[in-house]
């Protein structure tokens, strides 16, 4: 859930809140008995530490050139058990890329507070144990550890965050992965800006007012007082992980600001981004995208010409060879980004970059060579989602491409192992949105519905005087689980063997094919055997060798979040077992056939008294990539099938 | 130079190695390493040539090296040549990526990592680069092996050291080298080379790759690091680490007044031991910060007294500090711990060792005492220190020392189950574990972190009965000087009883044995620090079935030199009970041996998962 807000001096209507003021009072070192005494979360009961209050502020600060923000965070946490010790290491991260967005960590304060007979004792934090620690290129974090904390400390610290740019007034969250007394922002607007907040996970705010401050400044000629916007939350649970989730950002409760438009003194206004056209333009104008993009194509026509022979060849062919072209030549080095890092000239150079520079430099390939192509605004998994109605910059961190042949595709430069029109998992992530200079923003869903496939034939030589059974496994994986397996394997016959080593006891060997070839499915060929039980007359095997779910990853009672898988997916399997002589099936497992709008699960094992033959013919399919929690329950019921189903045990009974 | 810390290199390495896999047999050309010694300087140069052959292999040009905030270091040359053999790339010094150094288990710690990446575009292609580092305080000449800095042997490697002639050295090295001393006028050149060489990856209780990888160690005489010292022997290594770490002792005036109170009414040595180590476990935690020469050099006492955290230095010290406010005399003890490191080589004195612990003799025994646990009773010695060497420190009298290890019995964990089924194999399930070693430690560490979900999972795990469901577990009380944990579980089960045919029968949940190679693959030693020895006691209440007859198994019993197995079912009225047991002995097993024991192991696998017994129904 999400809602959206316009905040700015102009536009509020006052809202007071005499809660909010109580907090006012909640002055660095001055801890309360209650908090003392404060022994277990009234609403969690396995906390093992609650935030007493999480106080942010931000207010616009004069600098030669406008206002930089001041962000001044103040957080105060009680330890309610040992294991809550560990919230006394805490890092403070801040953004260190280029000069001009350089940011500062200032007046750090922090303090243990422990009750020893009676009297609170105060440890502040030695300032020669604050240390300073690079990242990488773009980030750096203070880290410190809160002395002397035992169950019971209460843990303060207090900072001002120095950011230099107007646009990065920080967001708020309320949530963390402990529970919440109190969280509450409060920004101090002056009347040059107006920025936008988007409201998520929260039905409603127990605090939301606008107050005027008493104080009159006077900038630029302009007489004016703050105006004081709050928020805040009380008793907020904590935040819990779950699997199969893009990201922890999608769903925590939280404000996210967005500047939106700046007012001067002579009456003119600017529009800062208010919509996705005005963050399109600016990309295809900015010195790190669309200038980028315009110097590859200057370079690609050499390249072209040098390096990669397209001529001659249909679109879709052609796209092909040029989108390989970039993933053989050029590395990715990790980093994703809508930036460019480097000029084009230093790309080609390093032969290495983000995912900007791969991806622009691969639409300046396809572009001068005939081929409409663009670049892709997206969020990645881990990002959280893009959330449309509102654009923010910090709601993108990627750029893929899109490519505009007969039959449309998108694609990406970075990752050699996947087909020429997929893009990385972590790319699939909701809706993306074309970079161009057409009127209409032009939205595009990033789904794959088509299922990825792993098609397994297994065939079975029992040999029942070695108690030992031959296994002849064929995998056939196409899409998102030959990825998989290419990725996982690297076609290394040692990781394989590894792999395998799970599920079998002895491998003899092991073959694959189209490793390179990722338009084709990958291949791959083990033999190897297992030793196979006997109970009395009879012998016992496990024909799918644990290969398929051996157990159900879906164990909640309920969940509130969407099952993501990311892309439908099916396994089949085909089993083959000609009967050891002398030996009769017995007490077949039923046959399965459940069809439903979420899954697809079929077995059926087929006698051929004949031949004395066994046969399986068997799949799962998950027909969706996204469950809604509506459907959890039934989901994981038949995920328990899929369990019982696909690890049946055979029996084979000694005849007369 | 920094000892412990290169220590946490070869770990990291180590782990890469395991994890890297380059199809097209990866090309480690060269590796030269030339030491120099000037002027009281140490210049070290690294030389790498690496052939990358395909796009498999882009990460060998993904480049990390790690350094000191302090040291002299600078990356002298990196550069592509191409398939021609034309340089195509050399390195900018814009392109040299710094950041800090981050290793797990440390919050913070000085050094950084200097990045570079070297790609090419046409294969196969050449990575050429080196880099220099110069220190003017190092204990250690060359602590050296061959291994590239990704895990992977070179074709080619060279050691090379060159020193002055009246420079004092000792000298260690493998087998495998080819060594050449050649001396002029002022210096004398060193000089270790070996060829192309195959180490054996990674086996199932092996010895670690750092025992594998052939070495060269080279020891000055005598060094400045903090302090002065030499490595001549085992006890001059350890007087110069009790020189480093001299009078860091001496508690605050707080908490002298607080071990004061702990202790006035307290005269048994034993019991002033048990009240301070669980006042240290009570009242301080583990973080690492690694600063200067924090590798080796030991925080004082007192800040831990201020801030009840620190590293094991730190908290040794810290524990050291209290007993000795106490007049209760104890050493520091250096140790290699963890469950698979490599056992330290006795001949090459020095820094091989990853963690202090303190040792406080008593007339009849010695407690060991590791300060970084929060939760272990006084008495006990962890798994991961167990059975293998350290060393004790006491002045001018250092020595190796052999830690305990447990014996088979006092680390058996129990498991009891009691089924009530009905005629369909449904029902309820009771269950009491009595967990102790290793398992022992980890669920007391989940317990103390809070982590229910994974002790929940780990019990499940362990208790092994297919179609479970758990509704309810806990862990019984216990004393915080009891060895062991007790767990208890409860839930519904269904299908205990399978049928086939007319024949029906119930499979017991097994004991879980560890996997081994099997023999076709083995290529090293076993070595099980630790024993293991696990028993399940299974009670089915089969009243529902009072009518059926019951066919058991014959009684199990498989004695060899590696352990012990043995199972046997009865019937008592309507009940069957089962007993299992398996001990696996701890030792030593060379590779020639391998099959034996395998056998062994294989064969009571086997057992264990085939219990079962029928019944058939009138």
């Amino acid at each position: 859930m999400t809602r959206l807000n316009i905040i700015a001096c102009l536009l509020f209507s006052f809202n007071g809140s005499n809660f909010a003021q109580s907090f006012t009072a909640r002055e660095y070192g001055n801890i309360s008995p209650e908090e003392i005494e404060l022994k277990t979360c009234s609403f969690d009961s396995t906390a093992d530490a609650i935030v007493l209050f999480d106080l942010g502020e931000s207010k616009f600060i004069r600098t030669k050139n406008g206002y930089a923000i001041k962000f001044s965070r103040h957080k105060r946490i009680k330890i309610l058990k040992t294991s809550g010790r560990d919230h006394a290491e805490t890092s403070i991260p801040f953004y260190i890329g280029e000069s001009s967005q350089k940011q500062k960590v200032k007046s750090l304060l922090a303090s243990t507070y422990n009750e020893i007979d009676g009297a609170v004792l105060t440890q502040a934090i030695d300032p020669n144990q604050v240390y300073e620690e690079k990242i990488n290129q773009y980030w750096a974090q203070k880290k410190f550890v809160f002395p002397n904390v035992q169950e019971g400390s209460i843990l303060e610290c207090s900072y001002d965050l120095i950011i230099p740019y107007i646009s990065g007034l920080p967001d708020w969250e309320f949530q963390s992965d402990i529970p919440t007394l109190y969280s509450q922002y409060k920004v101090y607007m002056v009347p040059f800006y107006e920025y936008v907040n988007l409201l998520q996970g929260v039905d409603s705010l127990d605090v939301r007012s606008v107050e005027q401050g008493n104080r009159r400044y006077n900038d630029f000629g302009f007489d004016y007082k703050h105006n004081i916007y709050t928020v805040a939350l009380r008793n907020v649970e904590a935040f819990e992980d779950e699997s199969f989730i893009t990201s922890k950002s999608d769903y925590i409760k939280k404000i996210d600001f967005q500047l939106s438009k700046i007012y001067y003194t002579d009456g003119r206004q600017e529009d800062f981004i208010t919509t996705w056209k005005s963050l399109r333009k600016e990309l295809v104008d900015h010195y790190d995208f669309g200038r980028y993009l315009k110097g590859c194509k200057r370079l690609a026509k050499n390249v072209l010409k040098e390096q990669v022979d397209a001529t001659g060849l249909a679109q879709t062919d052609k796209a092909k060879r040029l989108i390989e072209y970039v993933k053989k030549n050029f590395n990715w080095n990790g980093y994703r980004s809508e930036w460019s890092s480097q000029s084009p000239k230093d790309f080609l150079r390093s032969k290495s970059g983000n995912t900007a520079d791969i991806n622009l430099f691969l639409i300046a390939l396809l572009n001068e060579a005939g081929i409409h192509a663009e670049p892709m605004l997206i969020s990645t998994r881990d990002h959280g989602k893009i959330k449309h109605i509102y654009p923010f910059y910090g709601a993108i961190n990627n750029i893929i491409v899109y490519v505009q042949t007969n039959r449309p595709f998108l694609t990406d430069g970075t990752t050699i192992l996947l087909d020429y029109n997929m893009i990385p998992k972590n790319s699939i992530n909701d809706i993306g949105l074309l970079v161009n200079e057409e009127e209409e923003d032009r939205w595009m869903s990033i789904e794959y519905s088509m299922p990825s496939t792993d098609d397994i034939s297994i065939a079975i030589e029992i040999a029942p005087e070695k108690l030992e059974a031959q296994f002849s496994i064929r995998s056939k994986s196409d899409f998102f689980q030959g990825f998989d397996y290419r990725n996982n394997f690297r076609d290394d016959p040692k990781t394989i063997e590894n792999f395998f080593s799970r599920h079998l006891d002895v491998i003899d060997s092991i073959s694959t094919k189209n490793y390179d070839i990722p338009s084709e499915p990958y291949l791959l060929s083990v033999n190897g055997s297992k030793e196979i039980d006997k109970l009395e007359d009879f012998l016992i095997i496990r024909p799918f060798l644990s290969l398929a779910y051996t157990k159900n990853p879906l164990t909640l009672e309920k969940r509130t979040y969407p099952v993501d898988f990311i892309y439908p997916y099916k396994n089949k399997y085909r089993i083959s077992i000609p009967i050891p002589k002398g030996y009769l099936p017995t007490d077949l497992p039923e046959d399965v056939l459940i069809e439903n709008e979420l899954v697809s699960i079929h077995s059926k094992w087929i006698y051929n008294e004949d031949f004395n033959h066994l046969q399986n013919i068997s799949h799962y399919y998950f027909k969706r990539a996204i469950y809604q929690p509506e459907a959890y329950l039934n989901l994981k019921k038949n995920l328990e099938k899929i369990v019982e189903t696909f690890n049946v045990a055979l029996y084979f009974k000694k005849g007369n | 130079m920094n000892v412990l810390k290169s220590t946490l290199v070869k770990v990291y390495i180590g782990t890469l190695a395991y994890f890297i896999s380059l199809n097209g047999s990866a090309q480690i050309l060269k590796h030269l390493t030339t030491i120099s010694l000037q002027d009281g300087e140490l210049s070290t140069t690294e030389e790498f040539l690496i052939q990358v052959n395909n796009p498999n292999q882009r990460s060998l040009g993904e480049i990390s090296i790690p350094h000191g905030q302090n040291q002299n270091f600078k990356i002298t040359s990196a550069e592509i040549i191409d398939k021609s053999g034309t340089v195509v790339y050399k390195l900018k010094k814009k392109d040299i990526i710094v950041h800090s150094r981050f290793s797990r288990g440390t919050f913070h710690q000085d050094d950084l990592v200097s990045e570079i990446n070297l790609f090419w575009n046409e294969y196969p292609y050449k990575i050429h680069y080196s880099y220099q580092n110069t220190v003017d305080e190092f204990i250690y000449l060359a602590n050296w092996s061959p291994i590239s800095w990704n895990g992977l042997t070179p074709k080619k490697s060279l050691l090379s050291i060159e020193l002055p002639n009246d420079f004092i050295y000792t000298q260690w090295s493998s087998d495998e080298f080819g060594f050449t001393k050649k001396e002029n006028e002022e210096t004398t050149l060193l000089e270790w080379e070996l060829g192309e060489i195959n180490i054996p990856d990674d086996e199932i209780c092996g010895p670690t790759i750092w025992e594998r990888v052939p070495s060269v160690v080279v020891s000055p005489g005598n060094f400045q690091y903090g302090v002065r010292g030499n490595l001549q022997n085992w006890n001059h290594y350890g007087d110069w680490f009790l020189s480093l770490n001299d009078n860091k002792l001496e508690l605050t005036e707080a908490e002298k007044i607080k071990i004061d109170s702990l202790l006035c009414r307290v005269d048994n040595t034993t019991d002033k031991i048990n009240i301070l180590y669980h006042y240290l476990q009570d009242n301080t935690t583990y973080i690492n910060i690694s600063i200067d020469i924090g590798g080796l050099k030991s925080y004082p006492a007192s800040y831990v007294c201020e801030n009840k955290y620190g590293d094991c230095k730190a908290l040794t010290t810290y524990m050291k500090g209290l007993l000795n406010y106490s007049k209760i005399p104890s050493n520091y003890v250096l140790i290699n711990t963890g469950n698979s490191v490599e056992s330290i080589n006795e001949e090459t004195p020095g820094p091989q060792f990853n963690h202090i612990i303190l040792g406080v003799p008593l007339d009849e025994d010695t407690i060991w005492l590791d300060n970084t646990y929060t939760t272990s009773p006084t008495r006990y010695v962890e798994t991961a220190n167990q059975n293998r060497k350290a060393l004790w420190l006491e002045k001018g009298a250092s020595h190796l020392i052999s830690m305990p290890s447990a014996k088979s019995e006092e680390i058996l964990c129990t498991a009891r189950y009691t089924f009530i089924l009905d005629g369909n194999g449904d029902g309820e399930v009771q269950t009491m574990q009595i967990i102790k070693g290793r398992d022992f430690e980890y669920l007391q560490y989940l317990e103390q972190k809070n982590e229910l979900d994974r002790i929940k999972k780990r019990l499940l795990s362990q208790l092994n009965i297919d179609y479970f469901a758990c509704e309810d577990w806990k862990f019984e009380d216990r004393h915080r000087e009891q060895a062991s944990l007790e767990i208890s579980a409860k839930g519904h089960v269904s299908k205990q009883i399978k049928k086939i045919g007319d024949l029906l029968f119930i499979k017991p949940p097994s004991i879980q044995i560890p996997e081994f190679e099997p023999p076709i693959k083995r290529r090293l030693s076993v070595r099980l620090r630790t024993p293991l020895s696990k028993e399940n006691i299974i009670i089915y209440e089969l009243s529902a079935l009072k009518n059926s007859v019951f066919k058991l198994p014959e009684p199990i019993d498989i004695i060899s030199p590696y352990g012990i197995y043995t199972s046997n079912i009865q019937t008592n009225g309507t009940q069957v009970i089962v007993k299992q047991k398996v001990t696996i002995y701890s030792g030593e097993y060379p590779v020639s041996e391998y099959h034996e024991f395998y056998d062994f192991i294989h064969t009571i696998k086997k057992e264990s998962n085939q219990l079962s017994f029928t019944l058939t129904q009138p």
